[in-house]
Parts: C-alpha cells; structure tokens; sequence
C-alpha cells in the first residue's frame, strides 16, 4: 500500500463526476417511478366502448340465403355436416346460398344464377341423380362433392367417373400410410403428414385432373410407383366446361372443411380475392393463478408451491415463448380452481399479474373453470365477483372463456348491463374446446352484444389432424386461436402434465408450425380478434376484374378490413387505399385502408 | 427488358468485350514495339496478334485437358504478363515497394492519403491526358476521314444488323450447327464433331467463358463486329495501296451503298459465321506481303549503299529483327489465321498471293525473298496444322465436311478432266461450225492451196517460192488470230453472262470484265516500262480480280470449279472494289502528278466520293435490305431470352421443334414437338406422357415457317400458311428423318395449335398465355414437379 499511487483530482472534476452520477442515478430510477405512478394496469385497455359492431349490423345468413338469386347451392341433409360448413363458409364469403336436402329438391328450385354446386355425404345414389351432374356439367356448373359417392356406384358408372376424373378404382378400399399435400393449395406448401392414416378408396385419375392431396402409400420407391399413381385425395378434374372438385375423405367433422373449400375454389378462376379475419391470438386459460392449492402434489413435482411455481417458473417461460414468436399474451385469470379449499385468493399475486400483463401488452380476463363439483360454479361466480371488484375494481372484463362451466350458469349474465355481474360487460366469449365443433360457427354472436370465438387448437397438443385444420382455417380466414388450459399444470393426472413437458410441446407447436402464420398475420389479444372478426362479419364486398386491375369494393367499411389475394399467373405492381404484403408465393394479404381498393397487376417473371 | 433494347446491349457488350481482349490487350502488351508505327499498323497488329494469341490459347487448355473459366483466364493473362514485362521492362517491384511504404505512412500519419493517390494516380494520369492530347490532335488532322470512316460504318452497323434487330432470330442454319460445337466446348469437349477449322469457335468460346456472354447472344450480335473489320480490312488494304488519303474510302463506299450486287455477294455478313471471320484476315495477307516486298527493297538499298560505305555493321546493329522480316511474320500469322478460321479464306488467300507474287516477278524468286517467303508460308501452314494434327494424334477423328471437302476436290479433278473433255469437244464443235457455215476455214484454204500448187513447185523461182511462204505463213497467222479473237469473244461473253448474276446491271459486268482485261494488258505493260512497286500492285489486283472472276465463272467457261457459285461470289464482291479504288487511284496518280499531290488535289478522290454518293442517292440505286433463311419467329427468340433470363436454370422444358434445341442447350430441357404429339397419336386412355420440370413452355408457330426458304428482311418471314383445323385433320409423319419441312411442319403445328386450346380448357388456370404474336404463341404451364401432368388428351385430331 505504501507504493500505491495516489490520484489527485481537481475540485471541479469531482463536482463534474459528482453530478454525472446523481443524474444518471436519477435518470434510471426516473424510468422506474415514471412507470409505477403512470400505470394503468388495472385498467382495460382492449375493452370496446365505441364503434362497437352490434349482430344486427353484420351480415347474416338471412342476408344471403335467397332461393332464387343463389349462386351457390348446398345440398346435404340435416345430419351432414358439410352442410354447416359450406353454409358457414358462403357466409364468411358473402356468397349467396341456398341448402337443400336431396338432388331432386335441388332440381325443383334451380336457380339461373347458380355457378357452384356443393353435394354433401350420399346426395348421389342413383343413375337419374349422375345424369342430372352431368346435364349441370354442359351447363357450366362447377361441382364439389365433400365426399365421394359409394365406390361401387363409382364402379359401376362410366358417366360418373368421367365427371370425377377416375379413370378406374384401383381397390374399394385402402389404407395409406400418411398423407402429402401438395405446394399452391394451402398456406404453408407442401406437408406430408406420415400420421395421418386413412382409408379411402384407391382410384387412379384421368388426364386433365389436378391433384392437390394424396395418400402415401409404405415402400413406393422400392415398388417402383409413381408420384402421379399414389392414391388421390382431393383432386379437380377440368372437363371442357366446368370444373368438378373431388374429396375423397371427409374432412367435414370440423372447421377443415372451411379451409378446403376456399383453397378449392380460388383455383376456379385466374385469381381469388376473399375477406379474412387477419388475427392470431393465443388464449392461456386459467393462467394467471392466484391461488396457492394444491401445492403439497405441486412442491413434489417442482420444490415450489403452486404460486410460486407460477410466478418464478412458468411465467418467465411464458414470456420468453411468447417475445420469441411475436406472439401477445391473453389470460384468463383463476383466482382459484378448487372452491371446497379454504385457501384464499391472493391479492398481491393478482396485482402482480396485472402489472406484469400491462408489460407485455396483455390481455386479462375470466376463466369459467374450477375443478369442485358443478355445484361450485355458481359459488366460483359470486366469489370471483366479490375478489376482483376488492382487487381491481376498475377493471372492466370484456373477455371471459367458461372452459367447462355450463352455459346455464354464465349465459344469463353475459352482455346482461343491467345486472352487477363480473360477466355484465363481457363483449368475447372464448368456447374452449379441443376441436371445433362442426355445428357451430367459428364465429358467431351468442347474443346482440357478445360474440362467441372458437378456439381452433391446443397449444399443448398438435397432431397431423390439427396441423390441417390450423393450415385450413389460416388459408380461409388468416385466423387462429389457440387455447393452452393451464389446470393440468397445477392438478396434474400424469407425468405428461408436467410444465416441462408442456412447455416444450407449446415452444415447439408455436415455432414450428404457427411461426410462419405468426408473421404474416396480425398477433391479438381476443378483444382485439374480437374486434376483428365483428368488421369481418359485418363487411360485404364485391370484386370487378380489369386488364392489369382489380377493383375491390367494401360495403360497411369500418377502419380497415383484410383480404387474401390468390393470384398464381401474375404479381401485385401497386395497391392504391390499401397496403400489401406478400405472405406466400402467390398469395398476398391486403389490408384495406379505405373502402375501394384497386390492385394494379402485373405478369408474373 | 425490350428486345431491342436488350440487342443494343449485347451489341455493345460483345463489341467491347472483343475489342478490350483482341485489341486492347495486344495493344498494353506491345505497347513499346508499337509506339512508332502508324494506326493502321498498330490496329492490324493487335488485331491478328490478339486472334493468334487468344486462339492458341484455347487449343492449349484443350490439348491439356483443362477446359474451365478459371484455366483460361490464367492462361490468357500470365504468359501475356510475361511478355508484357519482358518486352517493357516495368518497374513492379519498386511501384509495390512504394505502395507498401506508402500505407505505412499513412497508417502512421506521416503522409496523408490525398499525396499518395497524387504519386500512385501522377503516371497514370499523366498517360491518359497525353492519350486524350494525342487523339484530339488525330482527329483534328484528320476530321473529314474520321466523318467518311464514322457514317460508312454507321450506314454498315445499320444495314447488317437490321435482322438482328428485327427479326432476332438465327437467320441461318449454319448457326445452329456452330453454336453445337461451341455449346460442347463449353462442356469441355472440342472437336465434338471431329478435326474441324475452330479458330472462330475457339474465339467465340473465348468471349462466352471470360465475360459469361451468352452464346446466343454471341451469334445473334457478333456479326456485326465481324462484318466492321472485314470492311475495315478492306480499307486498310486500299489505304496501303493508294498514295492519296481519301481515295480508300471510295472502295468503302462502293462496297457500302449501291445496290451493285447480287444479294447473296453481301448476305452472309449479316451473320456470325466461321468463314465471314477468317475474311478479316484476308487482306491483312496481301497487306503485309507487300509491306514484306517494300521494305525488302528499302532494306536491300539501304544495305547496298551502306556495303559501300563500309557501314554495313552500323546499319545492321540498328534492328534486332529487320522491320521486313516482322511484316513477313505478320503474314505468315495473317495467312495461318485464313486456315484456322476456314478452308475457302486460304484458298482466296493463295489465289491473292499469287497474284502479287506474278506482280512481284522476278523480284519474288531473288533468294532474299524467295526463301523467307517460302519460310513463312511453312511456319504458317505449320501455326494453323499443328494444333489440329495434335488432337487427330490424339485420336480426334476428321469433320465430316472436311471428308467432303476432299471428296469435292477429288470430284474436282474428275470434274476437271470432264470439263477438259468438254472442252476438246466444244472445239470440236467450234470447227464443225465453222464448216458449217461452208465457209471454208482458212487453213482449209490454205492447204488446198498447197496442193494445187505442188505441182508447180519445181518450176518456181526461189523469189517465188519466198513469197509463196511469206504469204502462207500471213494467212496461217491470220488464221490462227481469227480462231483464237473469236474464242476470247466467246469466253468474254461467257464472262459477262456470267457476271450477271453477281452484279445487279449489266452494263456493270460488261465494263467491269473488259476493264479487267485492259487493265491487266495495261498494267502489265506499266510493270515492264516503269517496274514502279505502285504499277506491281495494280497489276497484282487486277490479276486477283481476274482470277476471282475467273473463280466465280468456272463453271461457265467449263474449267475446274474451286468452289461454288455462292460462296465465290462473296469473294467477287469484295474484290470489286479493291480494283475499282485501285483504278481510280492509277487516274488519281496520272491527274495529280503534274500537281505533284499536293494537298488540293485530294479534292479529286474528295469529289469522286461525293459524287459516287450523290449519284447514287440521286438514281435511289441504294442497296436493298438483303435476304434472311429464318429459323425462328421473332417471338421464339424473344420468349428464349424471356425463359433464360427469369426462370430457374433446368427447372423448365421447351417443347418446340429442334431450331432452339442450341439456344437453350444445358440452360433448361428441350422436349421435340414430334416425339411430343406422337406419342398421343393415335389416344389411348393408358398413355401417360409427363415433363418432369415445374415449368413447361410450348412453342407454337401460328405461321410455320418454311426452313431452307428466304425472305426479303422487310417482309414477312417466309411461311406455309396459317395453321388450321383441316391441317390439323391430316396425318403427320412423326418418326420421319425430317419431320420439320413444310407439309408436315404445317400439321404437327396445327395439331399443336389444336392440342393447348383443348388443355387449356382442362387446365384454364395452370396453362396460360406465355406471349403472343400474329404468327408465334408461348404457352406456361406451371405444375407440381412431385404430382406431374398427363399431357396426353383426346384433342380431336390425334391421328
């Protein structure tokens, strides 16, 4: 020390280095109070106060259907879903419709105005019903059947496998060992799905078909079969004057059906323009969790207890799957999932989850969820109430996913102003199940005020099913909603519930198979696809094709409205009153900015 | 980008390319060795000494089997590296040592980068002012030759790269052929075809490697350098033989813009072909011989007269090699060139030497010139041989037109001891005509005369006798002359008959043979009165002409015919007017000597220029657009540019007919339209018939053009008709040696035309119009390479 060299430094450059530290002291903790005394964490941002797009002023099926003007004629019985589907995909296209049960009706009301026909499961049997196709093929009809007709009628029929494009049924029926589909169909190009296994008849095609899926068939390089000779799915044959669209597996139990249909008839023509919804949101049911259950089970598995495992290990994760995949955040908060336990909610972990939402930009609403006995749903209603308006009594929910709470306990409240309810102000109503359902729309308003989503798929689960059916809807309606439900993670069943098995499996789905969707549509919370899908049903439009032009025209244009455009023999030169980006090969996303919008063309290099 | 827009491109960019590399280089190599010598001499130089090089090189890479960009490129640059720094000593390692210290400095501080770019960038700066100075200075002195050189080259640009402007097609199918062989050299294989002349390919593979210029650009666009120099050489060659400035330019002019000859004389430079290259060095032969016999002579009495003055070492020390041994070289270099680029150049060549070595008689056969000439003309033979005769030793077997050739000259032969026959029996006939006409030949007469006469002969006096002989020799003389004026009046009616189908006007062949004839009797003479070099020249170019005249009617005059009609006639045409500058060059010089030339006397060939211009315009006597033997529509050649250029490489098929098969060769797939359609003919449900590419275009000719067939270049390129369904009805040869010729060319085309209607309504969508004109259309058919398309239908007329 005695060697040591002693510094001197002047009295002013120790005020100069004096105050350098005390402003940036000042500066950084400036940021911090700045940010604590202007938060509005307990604040709704998402919650839609005004321009707020009632049922009445969308367009309804009511608008569309006409039996004498349709252009599109559904045929199907009532226990078909495919009937559902292509009456739910004519209304997100503003086509005009109409449903019959049988050919015959069909035949009844033929309409002059009618270019497509789609035929649901078993809607031909008969010779007169194939002579009566084929009089519609020579009238320009296009046709699609949902599904094939018996392959033993197929057999028996020259006429019939003309206008389907089969040269001849190689075997009635055959497993494939996984399916391809093919590159300019879907969103996302060519996949092959080496799970999906399906029995479909075997048929070998004419020339002049076009064939978008097929199955794939154990050892063909070795057998010495040919790309062109594997067993068709979904193919198109072009006869000298219509169209006929084939699929011969049916993808109608679920919202696939939609997707196909839009992928299918945008190669009718040189291009295809349709509306889409344009949002990608992610709903975490049951997560924020602001209760410490179950946690002697929870400290087994993890060393942490229930809140802790939920603050220190999963939300960090959370975050850092959603920041890398661009992905925003919407929970749906449980203050407590078992209501026979004495445990209480915890205030301070709710307001942390708030402040920590407004972070990221998040949206908090309610989950339905609980896992006590049914009777405990009416009770979880009045304590939720009691617990959130204590917390955050500022706070407007506007989101609410029932998970599996009956309807019979929260339809009443909802969008119900007059009543002081948790559930009074609710406008989304996220149905969380694993799988659309056939039956109901993707979309639709539960009443005048709430519009109910579907979820399209679980973030903790995604097989080659799923895959389809998030590549269908995303070429229909650019739309997803991907549900992950996190009361498996704090009741855990298996050792598949373990977080660190989920959370691989939720990186890797969002990574691998939403990633590319990701960045080309929009990312919401589900006020704001909310908000989305309400402009979506409320817009109609109408499309004029010039030499190097398109017009696109919108009826009850509110702010902005999306559209895909197909366009597989030229490219986009310039938009005006929209702007444009190129999401595939061929396929662009416009987003209107007012409500005529002109695509200038240009031929493709 | 526009097609014509696109031509001027490539126009400039191959220009540029084949001068930076045959020009430039040459010229930076050489550059000390050529300071003194005129422009003319420093052009011919770097142009023959740039193809020898270049050439050669090629063949190297070749014989060593290490064909590559790479490879070529270092064995272009380093051995001219080598010379370069041989032959001008530069100071490399000092400059690099400068460099070195130089950033040091500046990394140090001690210099800032401003000075040292001022020390690097003083010499070369320095260099390019004086060049700009110089260049200046030339083109003041020489404005008005520059204007003349400058609008006779713009009118030739013009008028022979018309067609590939507007039609952008191959106007021949000699390209075609051509473009194989260099497409396979690309692939590293000469001589695919076997031993063939390769100096063009060796060049035009030479350009393609280095600057990656397409090879159908090349043979779209290389003509028109190709037909520049030609003219160019022509007018290096007149500029050499004529003592006034601008008397040079008549020949050009001549050459250049009245409709004098026949379209097929001019035709050939419209394209990129071997034989119009080795023309370029075709007078560079004649040019430097006489440049050889000029400064021989010159040398020889400077070596006299310095023998005598005992100063011989003095003057010998001068020269490390005599300037007339150089223009020996340059010779025997330009006359190699001729037999690497073409077997006819070599035979002109020797037609063309030979006429200056008559001329030069007997000074040619003084040792001092025979054997160096002799010498020269083995190295040369020796040059252009050897590389060749490598690869047959390799094993390389002959071209099979080279089999011809010598077929043809043996035929020759034959041919010329018919034609020998043929002509004892036109004597024959001559005679008995003569008696024919009863009246009696004179050596008849003659002899009848004798006969009665023996009788008496005894009793004559030898006075008599003496005057009997005189007078008998008189008549047999008178005779023989009579015979032998009406043999020439014959041949020269022949001739002029003959000439008629080279020159567009009669009265042109008639004055054009009797002046060649007189001029030849004339300068002859002028050779034995004054043995001026200037009359030797003359005579040596009339005697070419004559000789290329001769050429061009031996099949008329029924002598052995060298080659044939449309090939001699391009020699004919060039000849012309090389003799007509020469001719008014020897008026020239008899009107001006009196003025002892000075400047104003230039006014004469001045004059004579604009006055062959005005009369020309005047009478609209300008040559006509010339002729063109399409092998594609326009629209095929624009779609081939349009595929080539925006899709991926091999990741598309033409299915067309085999006239772009080269065009596209290792770019992407080529399917044959017959193979195509026959397969589906007659349909069966079964036939599965698949292109295995993403992109597959159809090339489909609206108007089928008919091969073999010309047309004038502003009509309408020459066609069978339109195509139709009842062309369509009929039945097509599809496994025919030549499925393309007119008929059949007509229905596989309509059949086609027939075919993409019926697919595009099956594949409205996928199946598009890729371009379309009156005459051509180009279907896209995009599909999935991994699930591909049946293209075989039932289209109606599958038969």
């Amino acid at each position: 020390m005695g060697g040591g060299i002693i510094v001197k430094i002047s009295r002013a450059n120790f005020i100069v280095i004096t105050t350098t530290l005390f402003i940036i002291l000042f500066l950084f903790q400036f940021v911090n109070l700045s940010t604590i005394y202007t938060s509005k964490a307990t604040t709704n941002h998402y919650l839609e106060t005004t321009d707020f797009i009632a049922k009445e002023q969308t367009v309804l099926p009511v608008h569309l259907k006409d039996k004498k003007t349709y252009s599109t004629a559904i045929i199907a019985s009532s226990d078909d879903t495919s009937g559902s589907i292509a009456s739910e995909w004519c209304l997100f296209t503003k086509r005009s419709y109409y449903c019959f049960d049988s050919l015959s009706t069909f035949r009844k009301d033929f309409s002059k105005s009618c270019n497509m026909l789609i035929l649901g499961k078993n809607t031909v049997t008969t010779e007169a019903d194939i002579f009566y196709l084929d009089s519609l093929c020579q009238k320009r009809i296009h046709l699609l059947f949902t599904s094939l007709p018996e392959t033993t009628l197929i057999q028996k029929s020259p006429q019939l496998r003309r206008i389907l494009g089969i040269k001849q049924v190689e075997k009635s029926d055959f497993k494939t060992s996984g399916t391809t589909i093919y590159e300019g169909f879907l969103l996302g190009g060519t996949t092959v799905y080496p799970k999906m296994k399906i029995r479909i008849p075997y048929f070998s095609l004419l020339s002049g078909t076009k064939t978008y899926m097929v199955g794939n068939i154990k050892k063909q390089k070795q057998n010495n079969i040919k790309n062109e000779n594997l067993p068709p799915i979904i193919w198109r044959n072009g006869t000298q004057k219509n169209t006929v669209f084939c699929l011969n597996y049916d993808f109608f139990k679920d919202q696939t059906g939609l997707g196909l249909l839009t992928a299918l008839t945008a190669d009718m023509g040189s291009y295809a323009l349709y509306p889409v919804v344009n949002a990608q949101s992610v709903v975490f049911q049951n997560l924020p969790y602001c209760a410490n259950e179950n946690s002697d089970t929870i400290k087994k598995r993890y060393y942490y207890d229930s809140k802790a495992l939920c603050q220190n290990v999963i939300w960090p994760d959370i975050v850092s799957i959603l920041e890398a995949n661009n992905e925003k955040f919407s929970g749906m908060i449980a203050p407590k999932l078992d209501y026979k336990d004495s445990t209480p909610s915890d205030r301070n972990t709710l307001l942390f989850y708030f402040k920590q939402s407004e972070k990221i930009s998040g949206e908090l609403g309610l989950s339905g969820d609980q896992i006590s006995d049914i009777k405990s749903y009416e009770k979880k209603l009045k304590l939720d109430t009691a617990f959130l308006q204590d917390v955050v009594p500022n706070y407007t929910f506007s989101a609410f996913s029932p998970g599996q709470m009956p309807e019979s306990v929260y339809g009443a409240h909802l969008g119900n102003l007059g009543e002081k309810n948790i559930l009074s102000h609710i406008t989304t109503l996220i149905k969380n199940n694993d799988t659309t359902l056939a039956s109901e729309n993707l979309f639709y308003y539960y009443n005048s005020r709430v519009l109910a989503l579907q979820t399209t798929g679980n973030g903790f689960r995604h097989t080659n099913f799923d895959d389809l059916r998030l590549k269908a809807l995303e070429t229909s309606l650019a739309f997803s909603c991907v549900s992950l439900d996190f009361r498996k993670v704090f009741y855990p069943h298996s050792k598949q519930d373990d977080w660190t098995k989920l959370s691989k499996n939720y990186s890797r789905y969002a990574k691998t198979y939403r990633n590319a969707f990701n960045k080309n549509f929009q990312q919401t919370t589900v006020s704001e696809a909310s908000k989305k899908a309400r402009r979506f049903l409320a817009l109609n439009y109408s499309v004029k094709e010039a030499p190097d032009k398109i017009h696109l025209t919108i009826e009850h244009f509110n702010k902005e409205a999306s559209f895909l455009l197909y366009l597989p023999n030229k490219k986009i030169a310039s938009v005006d009153n929209a702007s444009y980006t190129e999401i595939e090969k061929d396929r662009y996303l416009i987003t209107a900015s007012k409500d005529h919008v002109t695509i200038n063309t240009k031929m493709q290099e | 980008m526009n097609m014509q827009l696109q031509t001027l491109f490539e126009l400039i960019q191959c220009s540029l390319a084949y001068m930076v590399c045959f020009l430039l280089l040459p010229y930076l190599v050489l550059n000390r060795q050529l300071k003194e010598k005129s422009l003319t001499d420093k052009f011919l130089s770097c142009l023959i000494l740039g193809n020898i090089y270049i050439i050669n090189i090629v063949f190297l890479i070749f014989l060593l089997h290490i064909p590559g960009r790479i490879t070529l490129i270092l064995a272009a640059i380093l051995p001219a590296f080598f010379i370069w720094k041989k032959l001008n000593h530069p100071r490399i390692l000092q400059t690099l040592l400068f460099l070195y210290k130089s950033f040091f400095k500046l990394l140090t501080g001690e210099a800032k980068i401003r000075t040292i770019f001022r020390l690097v960038f003083h010499r070369p700066k320095k260099v390019l002012l004086r060049t700009i100075k110089k260049s200046i200075q030339h083109i003041r002195c020489h404005f008005l030759e520059w204007c003349f050189l400058l609008a006779l080259s713009a009118f030739n640009i013009w008028y022979y790269s018309y067609q590939t402007f507007h039609t952008y097609s191959y106007g021949t199918n000699d390209l075609v052929v051509h473009h194989s062989w260099i497409n396979q050299m690309l692939q590293g294989n000469i001589f695919c075809d076997g031993i063939y002349p390769f100096g063009f390919h060796n060049v035009l593979y030479f350009l393609g490697s280095i600057f990656g210029i397409p090879l159908v650009s090349l043979f779209r666009v290389f003509s028109v350098m190709q037909m520049l120099l030609i003219y160019l050489s022509l007018y290096f060659l007149t500029k050499k033989l004529c003592r006034s400035r601008f008397m040079p330019y008549l020949g050009m002019l001549i050459f250049t813009l009245p409709n004098l000859f026949n379209f097929q004389s001019t035709m050939r430079y419209q394209w990129t072909l071997p034989q119009e290259y080795g023309m370029i060095f075709l007078y560079p032969c004649a040019y430097y011989l006489i440049q050889f016999f000029d400064r021989k002579r010159a040398e020889l009495v400077k070596e006299k007269e310095l023998t005598k003055k005992r100063k011989l070492y003095t003057w010998l020390a001068l020269y490390q090699i005599h300037p007339s041994t150089k223009s020996l070289v340059f010779f025997a270099i330009s006359f190699s060139l001729t037999l690497t680029a073409h077997f006819y150049i070599t035979i002109i060549a020797f037609f063309l030497c030979a006429a200056i070595a008559i001329a030069y008689f007997p000074t040619v056969f003084y040792y001092r010139y025979f054997f160096p000439i002799l010498t020269a003309g083995l190295i040369s033979l020796f040059i252009s041989v050897a590389p060749m005769g490598a690869f047959y030793l390799q094993g390389t077997q002959l071209q099979g037109s080279l089999y011809w050739a010598l077929s043809a000259m043996s035929d020759g032969n034959d041919s010329t001891q018919a034609a020998d026959s043929e002509e004892d029996d036109d004597n024959d006939t001559h005679s008995v005509s003569d008696t024919g006409k009863k009246t009696p030949s004179l050596p008849s007469q003659a002899v009848l005369q004798d006969k009665g006469n023996a009788k008496n002969t005894n009793k004559l006096s030898l006075t008599e006798k003496c005057r009997q002989a005189v007078t008998g020799l008189y008549h047999r003389i008178a005779n023989r002359a009579v015979v032998y004026t009406n043999k020439l009046k014959n041949a020269n009616h022949t001739l002029i008959s003959s000439l008629d189908k080279e020159y567009n006007s009669h009265t042109f062949s008639t004055a054009l043979t009797y002046a060649t004839e007189l001029f030849l009797v004339l300068s002859f003479f002028a050779i034995l009165l004054w043995r001026r070099p200037a009359a030797r020249n003359f005579f040596a170019v009339t005697l070419y002409l004559f000789l290329m005249i001769l050429l061009f009617s031996a099949e008329d005059l029924h002598i052995p015919a060298v080659m044939d009609h449309a090939r001699a006639c391009i020699f004919l045409a060039y000849a012309t007017p090389l003799f007509l500058t020469c001719l008014a060059e020897a008026v020239y010089l008899i009107i001006a000597k009196p003025m002892h030339y000075r400047f104003y006397t230039e006014l004469l060939p001045i004059g004579l220029c604009a006055l062959v211009a005005f009369l020309t315009i005047q009478n609209n006597y300008i040559k006509k657009l010339n002729i063109v033997y399409s092998i594609q529509q326009p629209g095929e050649m624009r779609c081939n540019y349009e595929i080539m250029k925006k899709y991926p490489e091999k990741d598309w098929t033409i299915v067309t007919t085999t006239d772009t098969l080269q065009v596209i060769y290792y770019k992407g797939w080529h399917y044959e339209l017959n193979t195509f359609l026959g397969k589906m003919a007659p349909f069966k449900r079964e036939t599965v018939e698949t292109i295995p590419t993403k992109y597959v275009f159809f090339y489909i000719e609206k108007k089928p053009i008919v091969l073999e067939s010309f047309s004038f270049l502003n009509h309408p390129i020459a066609n069978s008709g339109v195509v139709s369904k009842e062309h369509a009805r009929k039945r097509a040869y599809y496994k025919t040696t030549a499925p393309y010729t007119a008929d059949n060319r007509l229905i596989l085309e309509s059949k086609f035309y027939y075919w993409a209607k019926a697919f595009q309504n099956l594949y409205p969508q996928e199946f598009t119009v890729f371009y379309e004109d009156d005459s051509f259309i180009c279907y896209r058919l995009k599909q999935n390479p991994e699930h591909l398309y049946n293209f075989a239908i039932d289209y109606g007329y599958n038969n």
